[in-house]
């Protein structure tokens, strides 16, 4: 049995949400709406395992930030008491899988890890352990960031830029058993710190595409766009990929 | 009290982000929860919160808030 | 997982409103000692006077610097994070292992947590939203207070690093997921658990949707009126069966299965009838390969209408109600500890299990007559008939876990 990518794709904000979910989304934030979006398009394309054998995992960053401040936002200004139960509700980090989950009727595992390095492919780990172990068929794996004005303000102080590269967006890769896509042969993580660099390996060459020089920066989506691009553009057999950044590097070896 | 009517209506369709819905579509009567508007107990419990707020009262117990929204 | 699923529970630590360490907290479950108050001003100011359970001013004791790779904890180290460490070197002494040791190996955190990955500096947050530039250390801290992170560069150790963030279920998660990365070789040892300070963000949020009671909660009981916060820590220390008969130590038991499942129901209410926590823990117990009944369930039982109602009628669904099979919730004494209350609560199962008896749930005096499966109320203490329990949590976002453990 080999796992396999059956389906990969970046979302960016300013996405149209399909119709038949928008009344189930009246409450949601972006947070959630990048998600559910990322993974009904990616489940779309797909034949469905049953609802027990697929599961989420879900990579972030910052979680839902910016609701995590309307949230208190109403603390502070309708005072005790009268925080907003929806807005407090939706600030919790899970909240964004348990969508996509409710919305999409997934009934399996659904995991959310929260993280300074690489959120995503600490989930697509997890993920791909998951359909390796035979848990489950399916694993739909997403990246999910919203940032906040907040944020992005103490960015640029903290690094004396006038402009932050946190770009609202989402990306959702579907994971299966014996599919058609690639084989995601291992996902390994060593955490010990190195410089950064990014670069597609193949046998002794080398590649290295624009785009990439993206992932330098601080941007926890960077490296999630450019692997998705290497899935659907670049993929050859015998590809092995390497992250690194200050606080490790990562290998992907596809098949 | 028709006033205070048409601004809780308002209030419900805007706050609780009802899609489609107008304040003239909901009758004095209509239940709130399940069969009638679809509110769920997340919406209960904001309800509560923005009366609170709007109107400057307090319930403290969600069973007799409940009996209040029946 | 199944007959090759082995990771051995070699050390605990624990610290909750009940107290510090493992002995002092079974102790006061014995007892039923519940000790909750207003909120201390010392945590933070507020005006809710629902009662909470708390820990140690200083969670963290100096005398435990030594483990420190700095030697001493830097200002602006998180509560939840300065939690975490003092459960994690709690659950290393216990498990007999030295600082050197654990730096030489590849050492795996995984620990649960909400309010601990959330920004809630209330001062910084007004001064910006006013216009003004306040200063960044709040900002900094936040960024450095990545529990798992966070504890690799206090204790000076390498490896896989993951803050899980399923709500309630979050360090029921951890140690499951922990224990499958020492059943398939990610990591040689793990440090998998969870913590929660309380924020006045999270009172004021459990307040609002009504599910905090103004009294010492009562878990199962008819009368029941909701939840009290509690802010805590659990850890558990995970490794192989063959990397502890290297070193020469018993262990209190084992995590046998793990099995997680999703309601797809709702954002804040369980499944009426614990959909998903059927499926969790069958999930969990096909993984354990079980050839016994568990003799004991350390439910979530927070006390809640809906939440205490839907676990009952899941366990009605799965095993027998008239079976030697004891369903308890040990929230009375520790409050609901969030993120942590996973990891509180597999330790306390493992606890009982090892001696082979529990008490019933502080709180319940009358179970609820509408169970379909009944608790054993507070009060009576029961033998148990296996060494195998099972641990359960369900979440906000409809997350549902369930590990199944064992004692030796």
């Amino acid at each position: 049995m080999a796992v396999t990518i059956d389906q990969a794709l970046v979302l960016e904000s300013g996405f149209a949400e399909p119709e038949r979910l928008v009344r189930d989304l009246r409450r949601a934030d972006d947070f959630i709406r990048l998600a559910v979006c990322a993974a009904d398009r990616v489940l779309a394309a797909t034949e469905r395992a049953r609802p027990r054998r697929i599961g989420i995992f879900a990579g972030t960053a910052y979680g839902p930030l910016e609701t995590n401040f309307s949230s208190l936002a109403t603390l502070i200004d309708d005072g005790e008491g009268r925080i907003s139960p929806t807005l407090f509700s939706h600030s919790v980090y899970n909240v964004a899988a348990g969508y996509v989950a409710r919305l999409l009727g997934i009934m399996g595992p659904i995991l959310t890890v929260t993280t300074y390095s690489w959120p995503f492919l600490i989930a697509l780990r997890q993920g791909r352990q998951a359909v390796e172990a035979g848990m489950i068929d399916q694993a739909v794996v997403l990246a999910v960031e919203v940032y906040s004005d907040l944020l992005v303000d103490a960015y640029c102080r903290l690094f004396g830029v006038s402009l932050a590269p946190l770009v609202p967006g989402a990306a959702a890769w579907l994971l299966g058993r014996d599919g058609d896509g690639p084989r995601l042969l291992s996902v390994e993580v060593d955490e010990t710190p190195c410089l950064p660099a990014l670069c597609l390996t193949r046998e002794d060459e080398t590649w290295q595409g624009h785009g990439l020089a993206a992932v330098g920066e601080r941007h926890p989506l960077a490296h999630v766009e450019v692997l998705t691009r290497g899935v659907n553009d670049v993929f050859e057999t015998g590809v092995e990929w390497r992250l690194a950044a200050g606080f490790g590097r990562v290998c992907i070896a596809l098949g | 009290m028709e006033k205070l009517k048409a601004e809780l209506k308002e209030m419900i369709i805007r706050d609780l982000k009802l899609q489609g819905v107008e304040p003239a579509d909901i009758n004095d009567d209509d239940p709130l929860f399940e069969e009638g508007l679809g509110l769920d107990s997340l919406d209960a419990v904001e309800l509560v919160v923005l009366i609170q707020k709007h109107f400057d009262v307090q319930i403290e117990d969600m069973d007799e808030g409940r009996e209040a929204f029946a | 997982m199944g007959d090759n699923f082995t990771a051995v529970i070699s050390g605990r630590g624990i610290l909750c409103g009940a107290g510090v360490g493992v002995e002092a907290v079974w102790q006061g479950l014995c007892r039923g000692r519940v000790d909750c108050a207003p909120v201390p001003e010392r945590l933070f100011a507020t005006g809710l006077k629902f009662p909470v359970f708390t820990c140690p001013r200083e969670p963290f004791p100096a005398a435990a610097d030594s483990w420190l790779v700095d030697g001493e904890l830097r200002p602006g180290t998180g509560r939840t994070l300065a939690l975490a460490l003092a459960a994690t070197v709690q659950a290393l002494d216990d498990a007999g292992i030295e600082a050197g040791e654990l730096r030489r190996a590849r050492l795996g955190i995984a620990i649960g947590t909400t309010v601990g990955c959330t920004f809630h500096d209330e001062d910084y947050f007004v001064a910006w939203r006013d216009g003004r530039e306040p200063d960044l250390d709040p900002v900094r801290n936040f960024l450095g207070n990545n529990v798992a992170q966070g504890l690799h560069r206090l204790l000076g150790t390498h490896g896989p690093a993951m803050v899980i963030t399923n709500a309630c279920a979050s360090s029921t998660d951890a140690i499951g997921l922990a224990a499958n990365w020492i059943a398939t070789g990610v990591c040689d040892l793990a440090v998998a658990g969870g913590s929660d300070e309380l924020s006045r963000v999270a009172l004021n949020g459990f307040a609002s949707l009504m599910l905090t009671s103004d009294a010492p909660c009562r878990p199962f009981d008819v009368d029941r009126q909701g939840l009290n916060l509690g802010e805590g820590a659990a850890v558990m220390v995970l490794e192989s069966a063959e990397r502890l008969k290297r070193r020469a130590k018993a262990a209190p038991g084992m995590v046998r299965g793990y099995g997680t499942a999703a309601d797809a129901w709702h954002p804040t209410a369980p499944h009426p009838e614990g959909r998903g926590l059927v499926n969790a823990i069958k999930g969990a117990i096909s993984a354990a390969g079980l050839d016994c009944v568990p003799a004991l369930i350390n439910g979530h039982g927070t006390g809640t209408r809906a939440n205490d109602q839907a676990e009952t009628h899941a366990l009605a669904q799965l095993f027998d109600p008239a079976a030697a099979i004891y369903l308890v919730s040990t929230k009375g004494i520790s409050g609901h500890t969030l993120g942590a209350a996973g990891g509180v609560e597999a330790i306390l199962t493992l606890e009982a299990l090892r001696r082979g008896e529990t008490p019933g749930t502080v709180g319940c005096h009358t179970p609820d007559p509408d169970f379909l499966f009944s608790p054993l109320p507070e009060g009576e203490k029961v033998g148990l008939a296996s060494r195998i329990g099972i641990s359960q949590s369900l979440a906000f976002g409809g997350t549902n876990s369930a590990l199944v453990l064992e004692a030796f």
